[in-house]
């Protein structure tokens, strides 16, 4: 590999131990690009990045060259180019949901000495498809298979709060029709707007009256790109145990996971 | 380039390696991804540091390979949001979406074919196992058939010619289709605008699929809609085709128009 002049060669060789600071320097033009959503001008572009304008030039005109940044030839602005889109489906092909998750909640279980579940969207709802047993806790009524209720567990509620709200009216209404020994978890009941609208604004859900006395539950979404819900992680524990330390340790643990998770998914909080 | 500006190199050779890693189907080895963008391993490495700081890329834990990570999730899905006609599509197919209790795709070109870039499942959320990053087969699918037919790229042709003679492993979705028919077929739908399928790659499940062109008059991506055969027929009149029709009308029509940019992002 030959570089044009001696001072760059030495400059490569000391990067190969610490990693090539340009390439991180740049992405800070591309997070611009990401942000702003909009085609931008280099002075607004360099401005924002932290960059002289001149400097981000020289960055811009080798995105350029890979594809990742497009220039308008009329107006000169800058935008995302198709490389990026092609990037992106490289990640999406690549990426398996499940097993970051799978990751995500080991750790969780590691960390707090909890059971951990990860709750999908199932053709009969809120269906268990891991638990993480912590050793600890003995869990009796999940398992990979368990359908949990949409009203009278955690799980369910956040489904009920972050899935399309037709969907949710659907499920609610199938499971009253439900005989009782169906098998389902927990025992259907009303959910007003008001506690949909808090589980949304403190993004995670639990119940007062659990389905097994005595076993509390947390749960909290996990969201795509597209901000639609992929699946819930829920974290399960004996009353003596979970609830003295549900506020202050448990629930900000749980929060952590799902957020990295959805951001490792590509989603973003909606800007305001 | 008029300013034949320098560039920056090492930009350029980090270039090299995630094309690299858009090539291959499966994460890769540090040495694999030396050689495909020619680099020495020990420098390939020190690139992959920093690519993986950025979260251009990711390691797995367990195995060592290298597969694209969450930052370039992040620039395909801003590309999405940010242009124009990608972000008007998601807004519209939402709303068709829920209207018909369908699903929503937006299908992009990528060097394995068809692709989907965009799902909105609505309220049909476990019906179909249709991700982001899923690959269509360009003969067999009423997606991939548009592409077939309107697109532009190189690796349109060979990947039918593959498709056609039964040679190419099966890897996209879609129904085996007669090499005979298959011309003629392509014609109609250059015809018409749209294509359409019908209980075929999946029993009970039909699809319609419009092309969206840009403003170069190429095809930029496809809208579909997908769903049961009960709320999604697909006759020539049926409200679903017509709505779709008159999205791919109108979205492409945006683009030609030069002044719309200006005038959306003013509002």
């Amino acid at each position: 590999m030959s570089f044009p002049i001696n001072k760059r060669r030495t400059k490569e060789k000391k990067s190969d131990v610490r990693g090539v600071q340009s390439i991180e320097l740049g992405s800070r033009l591309l997070e611009a690009l990401c942000q702003e959503a909009e085609p931008m001008m280099l002075k607004d572009l360099a401005k924002i990045s932290g960059f002289a304008p001149a400097q981000a030039h020289a960055y811009l005109v080798s995105y350029k060259k890979i594809g990742v940044v497009e220039q308008d030839a009329e107006t000169g602005r800058y935008f995302l180019g198709p490389f990026a889109v092609q990037l992106g489906l490289t990640a999406m092909r690549t990426m398996d949901p499940m097993e970051l998750a799978r990751e995500a909640v080991s750790e969780l279980s590691d960390r707090t000495a909890l059971n951990v579940a990860i709750v999908v969207w199932g053709s009969f709802g809120p269906t268990v498809v891991q638990v993480e047993e912590s050793g600890i806790h003995i869990n009796m009524n999940t398992r990979p298979g368990t359908v949990y209720s949409m009203s009278g567990t955690a799980s369910g509620l956040v489904f009920s709060a972050f899935l399309p709200e037709q969907e949710v009216k659907d499920a609610m209404a199938q499971e009253k029709r439900e005989p009782a020994g169906s098998g389902r978890v927990g025992t259907s009941r009303f959910v007003g707007r008001r506690e949909i609208e808090q589980i949304r604004e403190q993004g995670f859900a639990t119940v007062e009256s659990p389905p097994v006395p005595g076993v509390h539950a947390y749960s909290a979404p996990v969201f795509d790109h597209s901000g639609q819900i992929v699946l819930a992680i829920t974290i399960i524990g004996q009353d003596h145990f979970i609830e003295p330390r549900a506020d202050s340790e448990f629930i900000p643990a749980l929060l952590e996971t799902t957020r990295t998770l959805s951001f490792g998914l590509g989603f973003r909080a909606s800007k305001g | 380039m008029v300013e034949g500006a320098r560039g920056i190199q090492s930009v350029e050779v980090s270039g090299r390696i995630l094309r690299a890693l858009a090539r291959s189907a499966r994460p890769m080895m540090l040495k694999d991804l030396a050689e495909d963008a020619d680099l020495k391993p020990a420098q390939c490495h020190a690139y992959l540091t920093s690519l993986k700081n950025v979260g251009f890329v990711r390691q797995d834990w367990a195995t060592g390979l290298y597969s694209a990570g969450p930052f370039a999730l992040r620039l395909g899905v801003s590309w999405l949001n940010g242009n124009p006609q990608t972000a008007a599509a998601k807004l519209e197919l939402k709303v068709l979406a829920e209207d018909f209790g369908v699903m929503a795709l937006i299908v992009v070109w990528s060097s394995f074919g068809p692709s989907i870039a965009h799902t909105y499942a609505g309220w049909t959320q476990a019906s179909l196992n249709l991700r982001q990053g899923s690959i269509f087969s360009v003969t067999g699918s009423a997606n991939g058939r548009l592409f077939a037919a309107f697109g532009g790229a190189p690796e349109i042709a060979p990947m039918i010619e593959a498709e056609l003679s039964r040679k190419a492993q099966k890897a996209g979705i879609g129904e085996d289709v007669e090499t005979e028919d298959f011309p003629e077929r392509i014609g109609e739908i250059r015809a018409q605008g749209y294509s359409v399928a019908e209980g075929r790659p999946i029993p009970g499940v039909n699809a319609v699929s419009v092309p969206i062109f840009a403003p170069t008059g190429e095809l930029a991506f496809v809208a579909s809609l997908i769903g049961s055969a009960a709320n999604l027929p697909v006759g020539r009149d049926a409200p679903a085709v017509l709505r779709m029709l008159q999205l791919g009308r109108t979205l492409s029509a945006t683009a030609a128009d030069p002044g719309t940019r200006q005038k959306e992002s003013a509002e």
